[in-house]
């Protein structure tokens, strides 16, 4: 779904249908690149996300670009805020499968074991805090090098060094034997 | 082939064909499905009126303000607490508009309590005449029933409101207490017209320092001097502590 500077403009003045399309267009995005960040409830939090977007949408700049930097960057301070508390809660015993008599698991549990992926994510979570950050934007974002320097409040040239060393420390991964489709 | 991944390599000037696997898993990670995501209530109804919602919130706020303000203001104006400008336009806006009425500021003067008498009676029998104050006159009116109502008509507004046992008192032996001693005396007064009194005695009642050392006062003078003059230093104080051992 293309979203445009119209579909942002007509949004801002609360046109229904447009804040529909915003969200839309948007909030799968934004999920996804919560999900790959490793965050524990990646659809509450982009609903948290898009409760901050939408209530102050009039007073964003920027057309469509300028929306997508300020979601993304809404999405980035949240999820580290989330980091945070998890670090500030009591010690927590890892979670073990086999021990949990529950029959439903979470659905991106699921569409992660369909598609094999855990392995992928795991792999994903070793690299630092803002290589994956940067990977996680600009791959499952579709953010470009200038609004993921925005987002996380960087210039281009560092985000361009993390993107660098998050590649390289991925294909690292890849070479050590670790097979992502485990 | 994700083309973003391709673009994140160029850009950083790594060659794609070295990193086939990490552009795979990065591509899985990229398609896969998720399910769909379901709006939470919050945002469903921020979806639904957009920033109408925070509109309606603000106008309850404000309207929650006015209303607390108004009740706060009714509460002190009833109370007598606010300032009198502002008292008296709430009384004045009360009697034109509203069933019931908040008390004037100017209805303080009868209700407040007599400062300088309470002084005085602390000190001396013989009460201050340097100036006028309302609570003694309103106490000194003489009754229509009595004799000397009549002539003493002009004394109603004269601060001689000292007891009548206080005035032979004063002028004896020619000494410097005069200042306070002419004033209480029932015949000065007399004659003159109604208010102040028109000529201060000699010494200055009003304030003025006392007229008489600590050596040269008369033992049986000392305490209405000390009243005349109204506390203001030592000197009376210490002449009365003496006087009155």
């Amino acid at each position: 779904m293309e979203l445009t500077d119209a579909d942002v403009e007509a949004a801002s003045g609360g046109d229904s249908r447009a804040l529909t399309k915003v969200y839309e267009s948007l909030a799968p995005r934004v999920r996804r690149y919560l999900w790959a960040r490793g965050a524990e409830d990646a659809e509450g939090l982009t609903n948290e996300v898009f409760v901050t977007v939408l209530q102050r949408l009039p007073r964003i700049h920027g057309g469509e670009q300028g929306l997508v930097r300020f979601v993304f960057s809404v999405a980035h301070a949240r999820y580290v805020d989330e980091v945070r508390c998890r670090v500030r809660r009591p010690l927590q015993l890892p979670y073990e499968t086999e021990h949990d008599d529950r029959v439903a698991p979470a659905a991106e549990v699921t569409a992660l074991e369909a598609a094999g992926l855990e392995g992928a994510l795991r792999m994903l979570a070793r690299l630092s805090e803002d290589q994956r950050a940067v990977v996680a934007m600009r791959v499952l974002g579709d953010l470009s090098l200038e609004n993921t320097a925005q987002a996380m409040g960087r210039s281009v040239g560092a985000v361009k060094q993390l993107q660098r060393r998050g590649l390289l420390a991925l294909r690292e991964l890849v070479e050590e034997g670790e097979n992502p489709r485990a | 082939m994700p083309d973003e991944t391709s673009r994140m390599l160029s850009e950083v000037g790594l060659p794609a064909d070295e990193f086939q696997e990490v552009q795979e898993l990065l591509g899985a990670l990229r398609e896969t499905p998720l399910p769909p995501l379901v709006p939470s209530d919050e945002v469903a109804a921020l979806l639904a009126g957009g920033p109408v919602t925070r509109r309606r919130r603000r106008a309850a706020i404000v309207l929650g303000s006015v209303v607390l303000g108004v009740a706060g203001a009714s509460t002190a104006a009833a109370a007598k607490v606010l300032p009198p400008p502002l008292q008296e336009v709430v009384a004045d806006f009360s009697d034109a508009f509203l069933p019931f009425g908040f008390p004037h500021p100017e209805d303080d003067s009868t209700e407040r309590p007599p400062t300088a008498p309470q002084e005085s009676e602390d000190r001396s029998p013989a009460p201050a005449p340097a100036t006028p104050s309302v609570a003694p006159r309103t106490t000194l009116v003489p009754q229509p029933g009595e004799p000397g109502s009549t002539p003493r008509s002009g004394r109603q507004g004269t601060p001689s409101t000292a007891p009548a046992p206080m005035a032979p008192t004063g002028p004896r032996d020619g000494a410097p207490m005069g200042t306070a001693t002419s004033t209480p005396s029932p015949a000065a007064p007399s004659d003159g017209p109604s208010g102040p009194p028109q000529e201060p005695p000699p010494g200055g009642v009003d304030g003025g320092p006392p007229v008489a050392p600590h050596g040269q006062v008369a033992p049986d003078e000392a305490p209405v001097r000390d009243s005349a003059h109204d506390r203001s230093g030592a000197g009376p104080r210490s002449g009365l502590g003496s006087e009155g051992q």
